[in-house]
């Protein structure tokens, strides 16, 4: 028991932070990523022994923590407030862009939200996340397409850069 | 790869490591220049993502998990202890939803009342016509039976035999199914007897004085056959 319980918490000290990020952005909304984060944590526990590679182990958390998602938080569409913008901004050198990048992801439905954060928080190739979700190598990539396109919009202030090619448009 | 596969992937898949996206970006200058301008919006844009987890994040998963533990340990001890008071009740349940072998007896006597009151001699054949059930078999030396019976006393099934005593019937239970320690006499509801081991088994003798009782024991000894020889 020993021996698990360090390993455990090596887990947790590891990768709570990442963890929280990916259940941040999939929410939207901090408390309740604290709290997939608390729900993802616990069945990583109750689950450990099925933890067969420690280098796998962010992949494996992100899986349970979706499953929880999935499971029972409900969806809903936080509204701001100015409280809650300030926190969103922080206090880091990129509050407009985090107000920007929240106010798109907000908008864009889980179906391209999640692709986007698999592979930008969760590193996961697009094979990997089309396996995950059950789409087609191509679907993926038009769905990261269209999710970079708005925030790349919303990070330029609304200007499109004229180099950009509409992917609809590729053969 | 060409610059439109080249843009697509660049577009995408911004991280890519491919031989041909790396090649194609070496070798054009407008492309490698589209590909600069996307590393530059994904430095952003994982800047954006990159929100502080509250302080306390890993303290309290860890508290949440260590909660979990006891919560756990304590029902596995509460069910282990529920466990434990079933058996036992079961146990003490069982012990006492069984009569006593003498109890048993007596109960059997008294829920055949018309065994102890027909007058008609059995033959011997007759006799051992119900005996060859339990593979018993009896002389005539036996004496003189007015009923024969195979039922169920208790535990098994055994002969139920009355004997015509000097002072009115004398029930016998033939038992190869009860074992006992030792000679067991015994008194209960105006019904007087003994029990005692006879092989692997057991009888009862139920009725008529105690010199009697020990004279049809030496009886039954001697003329009954079987299993309980």
């Amino acid at each position: 028991m020993g021996n698990t319980q360090a390993r455990f918490e090596a887990l947790v000290q590891a990768y709570s932070s990442e963890i929280f990020r990916f259940a941040y952005w999939l929410t939207r909304d901090r408390a309740r990523a604290e709290d997939l984060v608390q729900e993802t944590f616990l069945r990583a526990w109750r689950a450990l022994a099925s933890l067969r590679e420690e280098k796998s182990a962010k992949h494996w958390l992100i899986t349970i923590l979706r499953r929880e998602h999935a499971r029972g938080f409900e969806r809903y569409q936080p509204k701001l407030d100015d409280c809650e913008l300030d926190e969103i901004a922080g206090t880091d050198h990129a509050p407009a862009d985090r107000l920007a990048v929240h106010q798109v992801l907000a908008q864009l439905s889980e179906e391209y939200r999640e692709p986007l954060l698999l592979q930008v928080l969760g590193g996961y190739p697009c094979e990997e996340i089309a396996e995950m979700l059950g789409l087609s190598r191509g679907a993926v990539m038009t769905r990261l397409f269209r999710a970079r396109q708005k925030l790349r919009a919303a990070l330029t202030n609304g200007v499109v850069d004229s180099t950009m090619i509409k992917y609809e448009s590729l053969p | 790869m060409n610059c439109l596969e080249f843009r697509r992937h660049a577009s995408t898949e911004p991280d890519g490591r491919e031989a041909e996206y790396q090649q194609h970006r070496r070798e054009c200058l407008m492309c490698a220049a589209f590909a600069a301008r996307e590393d530059q919006f994904e430095l952003r844009l994982r800047r954006a993502l990159h929100v502080a987890p509250p302080p306390d994040l890993t303290a309290r998963a860890l508290l949440r998990q260590t909660l979990d533990q006891t919560r756990d340990r304590r029902a596995y001890s509460l069910a282990a202890g529920v466990l434990l008071m079933l058996t036992l009740a079961g146990g003490l349940l069982f012990r006492t939803s069984l009569p006593s072998l003498e109890e048993a007896v007596v109960a059997h006597i008294q829920e055949e009342p018309a065994s102890l009151i027909t007058a008609s001699r059995l033959s011997l054949t007759q006799v051992n016509h119900t005996l060859k059930t339990l593979d018993l078999r009896a002389e005539a030396s036996l004496g003189e039976v007015r009923y024969a019976g195979v039922c169920r006393i208790r535990r098994g099934e055994g002969a139920h035999l009355v004997l015509a005593g000097a002072q009115g019937p004398v029930t016998v239970l033939l038992m190869p199914g009860e074992s006992v320690a030792g000679r067991v006499t015994f008194q209960r509801d105006q019904l007087h007897g003994v029990i005692l081991p006879t092989g692997p088994g057991s009888m009862a003798i139920v009725g008529g004085t105690a010199a009697e009782i020990q004279g049809i024991e030496q009886r039954l000894r001697h003329a009954v056959h079987g299993p309980l020889s």
